[in-house]
């Protein structure tokens, strides 16, 4: 065993990411622990108290940063070389010096000229403008922002492709391009299969299954929600699958949407037979069973799909853990609800999620809810109360208008939680968790104390309320899966193991015999 | 690396913090230096040594605090040791005023102190260093408690010196613990106002050498009752011991700060609560003060003669 003493003089990080240097500092392989504190003079008696002491942390001051870590000999070198890459990678985020901040793009292009791409995160009204300066200086773009005109959209992009650059947005949430997350994004693994999603939390839910399955992500290209639209026709999905066919890291291409216009579906899937690579679409709730091309493989939900993919890259499907349904899991839970408690309420920060969980309710159920439901008998608004099975997508407009979107500010989502527990006909509260890049620091930790407010008062009239999460995200992210997990699981809360699990567990928690 | 910019930074301001905006003057100033950056607050050192904050306009008011223009804070490069002007033409003024807890009966406390106890986490100390400074908190905190409840002067100075700087942070824990205890005690009518000489005096002396400059500029005016807008409207939420649900969500805004740093001041709070409905339900007759205790300045001289730049 070896310790190693590191002062940072004058280091002032913030307490979330001393919080995670540290969290992530004690996971590197070979390190016994590794402790992480300001100098202060009581925080040197702690370290005394510990065992720890030497003239360095005797002289150092309130303003630096003690690093001490424990690791075993023939390792303790990886480790120091790990823990500096964290620290340097977050010193630099912290302190600014390796970002600069531009009042223009042409300011920007004039430091930077060998920027290749532009994230564009400004006022909708102003998004097209910024978009045609980037794509005239030659670099990608994807436009983060919404509330731009399709007019514009499909400008943009003509303009894009006629120049050979990816046009991704508008309303574009998520991208993982060479291993870089961009706006909401997972730390996955590098690997074979590249995604293009016209649903962001559909693809990041992808690449997120993928890596659990052990396989990785070359490219995640994103389009926004309305490329697949009769308007726009598919543009950028259509690039974005030709750049993945040309790719030589990619050996499968999985592509993710909600149902696209039907002469669209039929481009796509005729771009994709084209490839002549493995193919996996997912058009979540479309009742196309066939592709008509024999390397295109229709799935119905996100984890099948993130399986196929894993398994056209050669993997052995019995060497995977496929997290099957639970089914005495069902049993058990059925048997703690009262017979009046037979709905479902979805409060999603994910679309796709959402998404998905409705269709599995509406294969077995009519009365369904939701402010994306197709049938208009079955639309309810932000502030209609919730009815039957409701399935809420909190992240749309009609929840976001005027606040931050679910993944970063909790509030309505916990307000909804807490009230959702007065109905005594809700059995089952169906939740996701979106971890990673952009999203909440701690989603979980954030949501339990309105958990246990809901339980509460369920059990309060005598009925056992089940929680059912889902936690979106790798022990790569931060915060760590894991601890996110168990944070839900003290809380008493299920655990569903994807997305597509999520769906069908809610349901079938409430689908006592036949009560359609 | 970039090479350090020798213009100054220029900035609007939408609020400030009037005890700053006193001290700086009107219009254009220029403020001082830039000493530690994070994403959205700017840490910058004024010429007379005090560490005073730059946040974007989505964060809230707080104590020596100006929230800039989201436009003009766009524009702006930071570099440590940088010079920055504001202007502080047309801000509003930010000056947060001490609720009234006279009203609340001892069980009123303690129905808002459980409030507290529901949302706080029990979060277990993973490394040795986090345990063991876990550990030490929770004693020194207990310490603290009955040394409030005994009205010991002495022992209350001694035992909130202990708290100062420790634990996990940039605002060590024992500091969080001590600002949510001394904001509550600052509020009206309280009982715990006798106590607050003794809890200034812990905090008073050489703290840049005990603390973080950050935590140490937050326990300064923490003395004083100041802190960040959420924790003056937790506390409004106790005085008006109303709906459960408003209290929750104030609580639940407090839990958000930092990593763990706002679950440390909500224990500050639970302990402040605690000991004063002990101490209201063992005077028979008791009426609580409503005027601020002699020590409540609003307008002190110079509320911060220890910082200085070391």
């Amino acid at each position: 065993m070896t310790r190693h003493i590191d002062i940072r003089k004058n280091t002032y990080l913030d307490s979330v990411s001393l919080m995670s240097m540290s969290t992530k500092a004690n996971a590197v392989e070979g390190v016994t622990q590794a402790l992480l504190g300001m100098a202060t003079p009581m925080n040197k008696e702690v370290l005394l108290n510990v065992g720890v002491q030497d003239p360095a942390i005797d002289a150092a001051k309130p303003s630096d940063l003690m690093i001490v870590i424990d690791a075993a000999d023939d390792v303790i070198e990886d480790a120091i070389r790990a823990v500096n890459d964290i620290l340097a990678r977050k010193t630099r985020s912290a302190d600014g010096a390796a970002e600069g901040r531009y009042r223009t793009l042409d300011g920007a292009f004039a430091e930077v000229p060998d920027t290749n791409l532009v994230l564009i995160s400004v006022n909708g009204a102003y998004a097209a403008r910024e978009a045609r300066k980037a794509l005239a200086a030659g670099k990608h773009v994807m436009i983060f922002s919404a509330n731009v005109s399709v007019e514009d959209e499909i400008e943009l992009k003509n303009l894009a492709h006629a120049k050979g650059l990816l046009l991704m947005g508008p309303d574009c949430g998520t991208a993982i391009l060479n291993g870089t997350g961009l706006a909401f994004a997972n730390a996955v693994r590098r690997g074979s299969i590249g995604i293009v999603g016209a649903s962001g939390t559909g693809s990041q839910e992808i690449s997120v299954r993928v890596h659990d399955f052990g396989g990785g992500v070359s490219q995640l290209i994103g389009t926004g929600g309305r490329d697949l639209s009769a308007e726009v026709g598919g543009l950028m999905m259509i690039d974005g699958i030709e750049a993945l066919a040309a790719d030589p890291e990619t050996e499968v291409i999985v592509v993710v949407s909600k149902p696209p216009a039907e002469e669209v579906a039929d481009k796509v899937l005729g771009v994709l037979g084209g490839t002549g690579k493995p193919a996996v679409v997912c058009f979540l709730g479309s009742p196309r069973t066939e592709s008509g091309y024999p390397n295109v493989q229709l799935v119905s939900g996100t984890k099948p799909a993130a399986l196929a993919a894993v398994l056209a890259t050669g993997v052995d499907e019995s060497t995977l853990d496929l997290h099957a349904l639970n089914i005495p899991l069902i049993e058990e839970v059925r048997a703690k609800l009262a017979p009046e408690q037979k709905y479902v309420r979805g409060l999603f920060c994910g679309g796709t999620l959402c998404d998905e969980a409705m269709f599995a309710a509406l294969a077995k159920f009519d009365n369904v809810h939701s402010n994306i439901q197709k049938d208009p008998a079955y639309v309810l608004g932000a502030t209609d109360a919730s009815r039957e099975h409701t399935f809420l997508d909190m992240g749309d407009d009609d929840f976001t208008d005027g606040r931050p979107h679910p993944m970063i500010d909790p509030s309505l989502r916990l307000q909804r939680l807490v009230q959702e527990a007065d109905d005594p006909e809700v059995g089952v509260i169906a939740m996701d968790f979106i971890l990673g890049f952009g999203a909440h620091e701690d989603p979980v930790g954030v949501t339990v104390p309105a958990i246990e407010e809901a339980k509460a008062k369920a059990a309060a009239r005598g009925q056992h309320l089940e929680i059912l999460g889902y936690v979106l995200g790798t022990d790569l992210d931060t915060p760590a899966l894991a601890g996110q997990v168990a944070q839900l699981e003290a809380a008493g809360v299920t655990i569903a193991s994807s997305s597509t699990n999520l769906g069908l567990l809610a349901r079938e928690f409430v689908a006592k015999g036949d009560n359609r | 690396m970039r090479a350090q910019t020798a213009t100054a930074v220029r900035l609007r301001a939408v609020s400030v913090d009037t005890r700053l905006a006193d001290r700086l003057g009107p219009g254009l100033v220029s403020v001082g230096s830039v000493h530690s950056i994070h994403d959205r607050a700017v840490n910058v050192r004024t010429a007379d040594g005090l560490l005073c904050c730059l946040a974007t306009g989505d964060l809230e008011d707080a104590p020596r605090t100006v929230r800039i223009d989201a436009d003009s804070w766009a524009t702006a490069r930071w570099d440590v040791g940088a010079p920055v002007d504001v202007d502080l033409t047309g801000a509003t003024g930010w000056l947060p005023s001490p609720a009234d807890l006279s009203g609340l009966t001892p069980s009123g406390l303690l129905r808002a102190a459980a409030a507290i106890d529901r949302q706080l986490p029990r979060p277990a100390g993973r490394t040795d260093f986090e345990r063991a400074s876990a550990d030490l908190l929770g004693r020194r905190t207990t310490q603290l408690a009955a040394a409030l409840q005994a009205q010991d002067a002495a022992a209350t100075t001694r035992t909130a010196e202990a708290l100062v700087g420790l634990g996990a942070g940039l605002t060590p824990s024992g500091d969080d613990v001590l600002t949510g205890l001394l904001v509550l005690a600052a509020a009206e009518g309280m009982r715990l106002a006798s106590a607050r000489p003794a809890l200034r005096a812990a905090v008073a002396d050489r703290l840049e050498a005990r603390t973080t400059a950050v935590s140490a500029a937050m326990l300064t005016e923490a003395a004083d009752g100041r802190a960040r807008q959420r924790l003056h409207d937790l506390v409004a939420a106790i005085a008006a011991d109303s709906a459960d649900g408003d209290l929750a969500t104030a609580i639940r805004r407090v839990r958000e700060i930092g990593h763990s740093s706002g679950a440390d001041v909500l224990a500050g709070m639970r302990l402040g609560l605690t000991v004063e409905s002990l101490l209201r339900s063992s005077t028979t007759g008791h009426r609580p003060r409503r005027t601020p205790s002699p020590d409540w300045s609003p307008t002190s001289t110079d509320p911060h003669p220890q910082e200085r730049e070391t």
